[in-house]
């Protein structure tokens, strides 16, 4: 079943669908709320919340302006850094429902489990290949949920500096994976950043 | 603005300044297509991470909290 079907599988109340869902991605969204978190019970916590605003909201979600792995990775990541910020949900400014990517997967199973363990690799590939504190600086806000001040303040340099590792760090990941087909080229038609998304976070502490 | 796009794009933008670069970013076309493309680049990040299984009981508690009706 693809991503497409499995989408409206999920809106029509199919339960078996979120379990589909659950097998298909939930073993990387718990991974990345661990590596957040570092506690597995929060890590629960955070996962389930996820998915179960995805089932209750699955006749909003609109497949064709992104994919529902990036949507649930991306709730998880905020849930997340929420929880270990000591957040509310009334603090979020979040793109729930409204993912950017375009992916949405191979259909066969086997295929789409090579596939995304393929992709993970040449994504750890090309962080590795970052320098040190250009991988920090990146590792620190998305993982950390620090802003680039605190980061400069943490790591005793430059907001400048800390503007042009994020920036030169993205780059070389942006020129990596798009090289290897793992993300797209946009182009001005484009749901993309126009559909009002933002990416600033609420700093409440 | 465009040094601060790729703030932006990490969700490592102070408020004030991710408020100026939303509206920038949709006025901006050059800083629109950066931010797009480095916000598609971060949402592969979370790729990166070590593989963890999550306990088994995790996918029983998903699929049971959905048998509650949704939410109206």
């Amino acid at each position: 079943m693809s991503d497409t079907d499995l989408a409206a599988e999920l809106a029509a109340g199919n339960q078996d669908a979120l379990a589909e869902l659950y097998d298909r991605y939930g073993r990387l969204a718990y991974a990345v709320a661990l590596r957040i978190l570092g506690d597995s019970g929060r890590a629960e916590d955070v996962v389930q919340d996820a998915f179960l605003k995805l089932w209750n909201n699955a006749n909003q979600f609109d497949i064709d302006r992104g994919s529902m792995r990036t949507w649930l990775i991306t709730a998880v990541r905020n849930r997340s850094i929420d929880t270990m910020r000591g957040r509310g949900a009334h603090e979020r400014q979040e793109r729930e429902l409204k993912p950017e990517l375009q992916a949405t997967g191979p259909t066969s199973d086997p295929w789409r489990e090579v596939s995304l363990s393929l992709e993970r690799a040449a994504v750890r590939e090309a962080m590795d290949s970052l320098p040190l504190e250009q991988r920090q600086a990146v590792e620190l806000a998305y993982f950390g949920g620090f802003s680039h001040r605190e980061i400069a303040d943490m790591t005793a340099v430059p907001l400048s500096t800390v503007k042009g590792r994020m920036r030169i760090a993205l780059e070389k990941l942006s020129s990596y994976l798009t090289g290897r087909g793992l993300i797209d080229v946009p182009t001005r038609t484009d749901g993309g950043i126009g559909s009002g998304l933002g990416a600033e976070r609420s700093r409440g502490r | 603005m465009e040094e601060l796009v790729a703030v932006w794009a990490l969700s490592a933008a102070e408020v004030d300044d991710g408020a100026l670069m939303r509206s920038h970013i949709q006025a901006c076309p050059s800083c629109h297509e950066l931010a797009d493309r480095l916000d598609r680049t971060v949402k592969a990040i979370p790729l990166a991470v070590d593989d963890v299984a999550p306990p088994p009981r995790l996918r029983g508690r998903i699929v049971a909290a959905a048998t509650l009706p949704r939410p109206r």
